[in-house]
């Protein structure tokens, strides 16, 4: 919050001189008053009027930490009686549209209030990576979410927590395991086989992948969306930019809060809409196949008898733990934040448990007037301990067989003797007893970044940066296991080193003469990454030694170096005048290792007009009125680093000799993808109520590198090339309404939307590309799947049919021949939209927050049904329950959903057709949290600034149709939590 | 530091800065550009390693493509992987072992064509026996190609083939070749991988001798029977090779390749590097479980345990090793029913009969050629022959009937050197083309020297002048051929060249589901493979199989 404040005169002690650092525009006045404490109730009076002198009605006054309060009258008059148990008393005064003041009282009688109209929303400064602007004069489209609005599921992963709250921004969940990752794509996907992933950006260093980063340490996220604010980044920005900002200490005032907190609670597995079989289920399912003749001999109604339930014996409620405390501190000329976190949590699916410690240092430190040095270190260890159960076999397992035996020993499915019906003869708990994984990664982040204000136009700004992420794993194969019996035990370890050096030398110039504003700046920029990575396996230990000292005989190495580089050189310049009418430019040279032709240029422009500045705009509901548009470029590199050369691949050997083979054919000309996208936004304010972004966008993709298949005979598998060209085109938006603002109660609801439309123009020679179940064709959404297409079962026999396209005259047939359907373009994966709903309440000391995700019209490919809904085809492998309005084929029941089962399948019934091709559809409640802060009355004697606990739900309900675990991890499920935690502020 | 020094300071950090680094090239580490590897030195023995090298890349899809739609195996299970739709005839267009195998041999063609083009002949001796190593290796790979893809070469010459791949251009596409066409191209790589070979390195490369044993194989499948004996009759005579003796044989598997004085080629597959993960992922690994290590899901076919099982003295019975339930003492006569399914029954041992413990009745018998006896029981009004072995264990009702044919190299559980020529194969080349030729002498005594070697007795052998009943002399080499190259990658093959039907009435998973197939004609379409649709779809002018 911004605020000015200005003394009474009568008073004349200095003002909160830190007020004034905030630059900002806003006034309101405060009274300070160093006197004594009085003994009983103090009866204060006073008066709350606007900028103007027009006094002010209806305010509400608290005393601060207290329920005692009051309301001005229609002069704006106000008397209040405040208890002499408050110690040092202040008032909290708030008023619709009126930014809410905090005004000490400490040994006064008589009081003037003036507050000040709440802060525009306009003047807020966004971070755009390299530039800092007011949202006044951006032209382009950046998604902010602040760190309030960031932390909600319970996560480490910073990507995990953007879903839902920027408008175009869609994010999936990978898996539900502790510590993993999600699928970021912003407004579309505008690559085929090149990173999706947005770039990331934090503090200034363009990093090489997701950073690990304490959410508690972010301060807020920009995500650039359009050109305007990405071409800056050039060749890697086509998938947007995410830029992160993380804490510092603010205001130039000593001063210092330190903050602890904690969070626990029960994170528990979730089945989704997946049901498996139970003994008696699966038993009646056998006794439906129509060839009992083929069934084994050992069927027989006793299996009833062995009900196991494998998802009980591997899944758990488990236990998640977080404690973060954070110093935030201003003194002289040194300005800090520091934090340190500690987090763990066990897996919902049992064994695997996640351990991460982070901690960070962001120093500011003025050398000089001039000249400010500001080095920062997050370092991030990351610890897992992985013996964890395996989902997969906890849905195919049978129920007639049982884990343990008599005496609760783990049975070995391939002992001697051992009856185990389960196709695979494996108990997978019986290795689990011995072999485990462990892991351990290392990020540190490390900036000697400087500032140096060479005059009040010119600054020169240098980041420098180091970031080293290492990543260590050791597999330990106990001799007793299975799978150790041969090799006597087996022990293997691998490790990776990954070293960025990122430098960026930056000048920039800024003026303001008159109505004209101008800034500009121009930087070079050079990168680089190098990835050392080992592995190394050694054979014959005694059970327990961990180490490879310990083995009898190595058995495997392998190591490999990958490198690349970026070197660039920027300029950006935008010019405002009059804070009506803002223009901005940028290029951007950017140069990489990965192609022959090494250098590119990016450019971009963009005009934002501010309509409400304007003479003749006089609508007084109307807050702010903008509108604005850009063009630029942007590009993608290759995922492969070497993608130009022609390559002998040296990693083979042949009777232990060195061998070569050609592997790679190399593409000269192989070039960036280039994305020129068009955006243009409205932004408009309504009431100091209602906040609304709209912004529709044309993102045109041509040289789409792709992995084209060579045919076979040409001697390689594929070639990277330049084939194609893709369109993007999408609106999103945000809307942010503040429903109730008063004193007690504040309550707002954001919605965030987009929706994105794509489809491929072009490809090499017209040819389509096939990528596993799906395909790239002109005309077709990049996400298109291409299936057999399945129709029905055959009312005659309850045999599986397919489509056949008869391609000369399109007519169509129905197959009962698995192989001769045709493979057909069958909907696409991407969403027709997708958002977010989020909402805030809060009352007094309470506060609820509730943040939503939703994701329309995704068709997802359901592969575990091939395993698990296979009409008899793995018949010993446990079966999904078949869902409310699917039925099996009987004579009786000819428009079934679900063919005859067999003993063995039913003619590859269960074979990638758009059987399994469901919709993805979801709406998500990903979090509910509710907030109480304690009354400082309660806690202040002990020194305590405030207490704040809280409740926390994550992933409370999911509503779909996708007949599986998670329409978004697919497999491992993302859990249900409840979270209890506690804040204190010291 | 005052701040003009600390200007100065930092203006120096910057310049330094941006003048360090100022390469942008980057190279990969674990490959090697044309130019480095050219200049190299060894590169051309490198170059011929790497295709050796493949080939082992690709030995899983290699050897099942060939294997697994024969008579000796028989699977236990249905199964996720596409090695289903090998062994059941349920042909899918995407399987991963076709497509596997058709890209690797491809691949390594175009690389032994991109040699042929670079290196001169007559440069030196070492640098011709590598060029003709290439040679063999192109001719090997689009023979076996046009087995796996094509009809068989008796089926006609002008039915569609496989692309003939000479260079190494990669812009040249060929489309399918007639069978005859690539037959043609197989013989002129093997003559001038014949000339060009001059050393005998050791049995894990390339030699002359492979060539002959390549070409004997190629005119038998041609059935220009004289030169198939021509050639057989050269690798015999060379004197390089030797059968292993009787007491060995159980042990092939286990030696080292070059060790092995009866081997002719073997791709060579070493310890440790070559089977990681205990070997999971390498040829023997379906076919046993040993020490844990290995699937263990495809057994010896019932059909062809009855066979190999006529002599115990046979020592070809010990590459199946059957599992047994040690903490059982109880003894198991096996059946196969009317349904093709494994019937247990037990029976306790009373002097030289069995007595079926459930019904007290003793089991017939009846005395055999070995001086023992066979046993049978009656279901229903069909007498079933019996296999008695102690209790066994079972997968989903199937006993473990383990091969180990393709394990044990070197004591490791699932290390094998997939055998490409031996010379057993030679003499029963030469057998099939004398019966061929109509002389059952030659073509018989060839059998019998290979049912002597396999420890037969003689009164095991066959006599020329009176076969047994109802048997051709070509029948009796095409048994001796499945009995003695089972699991080598042969059986399908010498099936359908020679027009004989597929008889595949035996327990196995090939009979589970709707509208299995137990009995294939060699003019069923589905007796070659379908081309893998990825290269449908890559390659324009590829046509499809029926």
């Amino acid at each position: 919050m911004n605020c000015y404040l200005k003394l009474k005169e009568i008073i004349g002690i200095n003002l909160c001189s830190y007020a004034k650092l905030r630059h900002t525009l806003l006034i309101f006045l405060c009274i300070f008053y160093a006197g004594s404490m009085y003994a009983q109730n103090v009866i204060l009076k006073g008066s709350v009027q606007n900028k103007n002198g027009e006094a002010l009605s209806a305010a509400t006054i608290r005393v601060k930490g207290t329920t005692v309060g009051t309301a001005t009258s229609n002069e704006g008059k106000f008397t209040l009686s405040i208890p002499s148990s408050v110690k040092k008393p202040a008032l909290v005064i708030s008023m619709v549209n009126y930014e809410t003041v905090e005004v000490s009282t400490e040994g006064q009688q008589d009081i003037e209030i003036v507050l000040q109209a709440a802060e525009k929303a306009m003047d807020e400064v966004v971070v755009t990576g390299y530039t800092n602007q007011k949202k006044e004069n951006v032209t382009g489209s950046v998604g902010v979410v602040s760190s309030k609005q960031l932390v909600d599921v319970n996560t480490p992963n910073v990507g995990s927590l953007l879903q839902g709250k920027v408008a175009g921004v869609d994010v999936v969940t990978n898996s539900g395991r502790p510590g993993s990752s999600s699928s970021i794509s912003i407004r579309g996907r505008s690559t085929i086989n090149s990173t999706t992933a947005p770039l990331w950006v934090v503090d200034g260093t363009i990093m090489s992948s997701e950073p690990a980063l304490n959410p508690a340490d972010i301060e807020s996220i920009s995500v650039l969306k359009d050109a305007s604010s990405a071409a800056l980044y050039g060749s890697r920005a086509a998938n947007g930019v995410i830029v992160v900002t993380t804490k510092m200490a603010k205001g130039t005032t000593d001063k210092r809060d330190f903050q602890v907190s904690g969070r626990t609670g029960i994170t528990a597995y979730r089945m989704g809409n997946f049901r498996l079989m139970n003994s008696t289920q699966l038993y009646d399912y056998w006794k439906s196949f129509a060839n009992q003749s083929a069934i084994p001999a050992y069927f027989n109604e006793s299996l009833k008898q062995r009900n196991t339930d494998w998802v009980d014996i591997g899944s758990q409620n488990a236990l998640s733990k977080d404690y973060n405390a954070s110093y935030t501190g201003v003194s002289g000329k040194t300005r800090l934040f520091t934090s340190f976190n500690y987090r763990n949590e066990d897996g919902t699916v049992k064994g695997y448990e996640y351990n991460r410690l982070t901690g960070r240092i962001n120093l500011d430190y003025k050398i000089s007037d001039k000249i400010t040095i500001k080095p920062k270190l997050a370092v991030a260890f990351t610890n897992t301990d992985d013996r964890e159960h395996s989902i997969y076999d906890m849905f195919r397992d049978l129920p007639w067989d049982r884990p343990y035996d008599s005496s609760g020993k783990v049975v070995n499915a391939r002992g001697n003797g051992v009856t185990w019906y389960g196709r695979d003869l494996n108990n997978y708990l019986y290795d689990l007893q011995w072999n485990y994984g462990k892991g351990q990664n290392l990020s540190l982040i490390s900036n000697f970044d400087a500032q140096y204000d060479i005059s009040s136009h010119f600054v020169f700004k240098s980041t420098n940066n180091i970031t080293y992420l290492s990543g260590e794993s050791m597999t330990y194969v106990d001799p007793r296991s299975l799978s150790g019996q041969a090799d006597v035990g087996r022990i293997s370890n691998t490790g990776s080193k990954a070293t960025t050096r990122f430098t960026n030398q930056m000048l920039t110039y800024k003026t303001k003469f008159g109505d004209h504003l101008i800034d500009a700046l121009v930087a070079y920029e050079y990168n680089d990454y190098k990835n050392t990575g080992y592995t190394a396996t050694g054979k014959g230990i005694v059970p327990g030694v961990t180490v490879l000292n310990g083995v009898a005989t190595p058995i495997a190495t392998a190591g490999n170096i990958t490198e690349y580089a970026f070197r660039s050189y920027l300029f950006n310049t935008s010019y405002s005048y009059s804070n009506r009418y803002t223009g901005q430019f940028s290029v951007r040279r950017d140069g990489s290792s990965r192609f022959a032709k090494q250098y590119g240029t990016f450019y971009s422009a963009g005009v934002a007009w501010n309509i409400h500045n304007e003479n003749f705009f006089k609508v007084p509901s109307i807050n702010y009125l903008r509108i604005r548009a850009n063009y630029g470029g942007t590009g993608n590199t290759p995922s492969s680093f070497y993608g130009y050369y022609d390559l002998f691949s040296v990693s083979t050997q042949y009777n232990g000799s060195p061998s070569a083979f050609p592997t790679v054919l190399g593409t000269q000309d192989l070039s960036w993808e280039k994305t020129y996208s068009a955006d243009a936004g409205v932004e408009i304010g309504l009431f100091n109520r209602l906040n609304i972004t709209v912004d529709v966008y044309n993102r045109n993709t041509s040289d789409l590198i792709y992995s084209v298949a060579l045919p076979a005979v040409s001697g390689y598998n594929n070639q990277l090339r330049n084939i194609g060209s893709v369109i993007n085109r999408g609106i999103d938006a945000s809307i942010n309404c503040l429903i109730i603002r008063s004193e007690k109660v504040q309550w707002s609801i954001d919605v965030l939307f987009g929706r994105n439309r794509n489809h491929i123009t072009e490809l090499y020679q017209g040819k389509s590309q096939l990528n596993g179940n799906q395909i790239y064709k002109q005309g077709e959404d990049i996400n298109t799947w291409y299936l057999p297409k399945w129709a029905s079962v055959n009312p005659e026999n309850g045999n599986p049919q397919w489509e056949v396209l008869n391609a000369a005259n399109g007519s169509k047939t129905l197959t009962g021949t698995y192989s001769s359907a045709t493979l057909q373009v069958a909907g696409t994966a991407t969403p027709d939209f997708f958002g977010g709903l989020n909402t805030n309440l809060s009352f007094g000391g309470f506060s609820v927050k509730a943040t939503s995700a939703f994701r329309q019209g995704s068709l997802v490919y359901h592969s575990d049904r091939e395993t698990f809904d296979n009409d008899g085809a793995y018949p010993t492998y446990n079966n999904m329950v078949l869902r409310k309005g699917w039925s099996r084929w009987t004579p009786e029941n000819r428009n079934a959903t679900h063919p005859l089962a067999y003993y063995g399948g039913n003619n590859n019934s269960n074979k990638p057709s758009t059987r399994y091709l469901e919709d993805g559809s979801f709406y998500r409640i990903r979090n509910i949290t509710v907030g109480y802060t304690l009354p400082s009355t309660l806690f202040h004697r002990w020194g305590l600034k405030g207490i704040g606990t809280y409740v926390s739900l994550d992933n409370l309900a999911t509503f779909t149709k996708f007949s599986g675990l998670d329409p978004e991890t697919i497999s491992y499920p993302q859990p249900k939590r409840i979270i209890f935690g506690l804040s204190v502020d010291l | 530091m005052n701040p003009a020094s600390m200007t100065r300071l930092l203006a120096l950090c910057t310049l330094i800065l941006l003048t360090a680094c100022s390469k942008l090239d980057r190279k990969p580490f674990d490959s090697l550009t044309p130019e480095d590897f050219n200049s190299s030195d060894g590169s051309l023995q490198a170059a011929t390693n790497g295709n050796y090298a493949r080939i082992k890349t690709m030995a899983l899809g290699w050897h099942r493509v060939m294997e697994f739609p024969g008579d000796n195996v028989s699977l236990s299970g249905t199964t996720t992987s596409h090695l289903f739709y090998l062994y059941n005839y349920q042909r899918i267009p995407n399987n991963s072992f076709t497509t596997s195998f058709w890209t690797n041999s491809y691949q390594i063609i175009v690389s032994c064509g991109k040699i042929i083009q670079s290196v001169q002949e007559g440069k030196s001796n070492e640098a011709d026996q590598l060029l003709g190593e290439n040679y063999f290796l192109r001719a090997y790979l689009h023979f076996t190609l046009v087995n796996v893809f094509g009809k068989p070469y008796s089926h006609g010459r002008d039915n569609l083939g496989v692309p003939i791949k000479l260079d190494g251009d990669p812009n040249n596409t060929p489309a399918r070749a007639k069978v005859g066409e690539v037959y043609d191209a197989v013989l002129k790589d093997l003559d001038k991988a014949e000339s060009l070979m001059n050393t005998f390195k050791s049995n894990i490369y390339a030699s002359r001798e492979a060539a002959w044993a390549l070409k004997s194989r190629v005119y038998l499948y041609m059935e220009d029977n004289q030169k198939a004996i021509d050639y057989a009759n050269k690798v015999i005579n060379s004197g390089r090779f030797s059968l292993l003796p009787s007491a060995q044989l159980a042990l092939y598997p286990t030696l080292k390749p070059e060790t092995n004085k009866e081997t002719v080629l073997a791709v060579k597959f070493i310890p440790d590097t070559d089977d990681p993960d205990n070997g999971i992922n390498n040829i023997g690994s379906l076919y046993s479980t040993i020490n844990g290590a290995g699937y263990g899901e495809m057994y010896a076919s019932q059909s062809y345990l009855e066979l190999v099982r006529q002599f115990p003295q046979d020592q070809r019975n010990k590459f199946i090793e059957p599992n047994y339930n040690t903490n059982s003492t109880k003894i198991w006569a096996m059946y196969v029913d009317n349904t093709y399914k494994w019937v247990m029954v037990t029976v306790q041992k009373v002097g030289n009969d069995y007595q079926n413990i459930s019904t007290g009745a003793l089991l017939e018998k009846q005395a055999n050629i070995s001086g023992g006896y066979d046993y049978f029981i009656t279901v229903g009004a069909e007498k079933k022959k019996l296999i008695i072995e102690p209790e066994m264990n079972l997968r989903n009702g199937y006993p473990k009937f383990f091969i180990t044919k393709c394990s044990r190299q070197e004591g490791k559980p699932q290390l094998w050197s997939p055998i490409v020529s031996r010379l057993a194969e030679m003499y029963l080349n030469r057998a099939e083309a004398y019966a061929k030729l109509g002389d059952v002498g030659k073509a018989v005594a060839d059998v019998n020297l290979i049912r002597t070697r396999a420890g037969i007795p003689s009164y095991g052998l066959y006599d020329p002048v009176s076969l047994p009943s109802g048997k051709s002399a070509l029948d009796i080499v095409l048994e001796e051929r499945r009995l003695e190259l089972a699991w080598e990658g042969f059986r399908k093959f010498d099936v359908y060249r020679n027009k004989k039907d597929m008889d595949r009435r035996y327990p196995g998973t090939h009979l589970s589901g709707n509208s299995p197939i137990s009995y294939i004609k060699s003019t069923d379409p589905f007796i070659i493979e379908l081309i893998p649709q990825s290269q449908i779809l890559a390659q324009a002018n590829l046509v499809q199989n029926p």
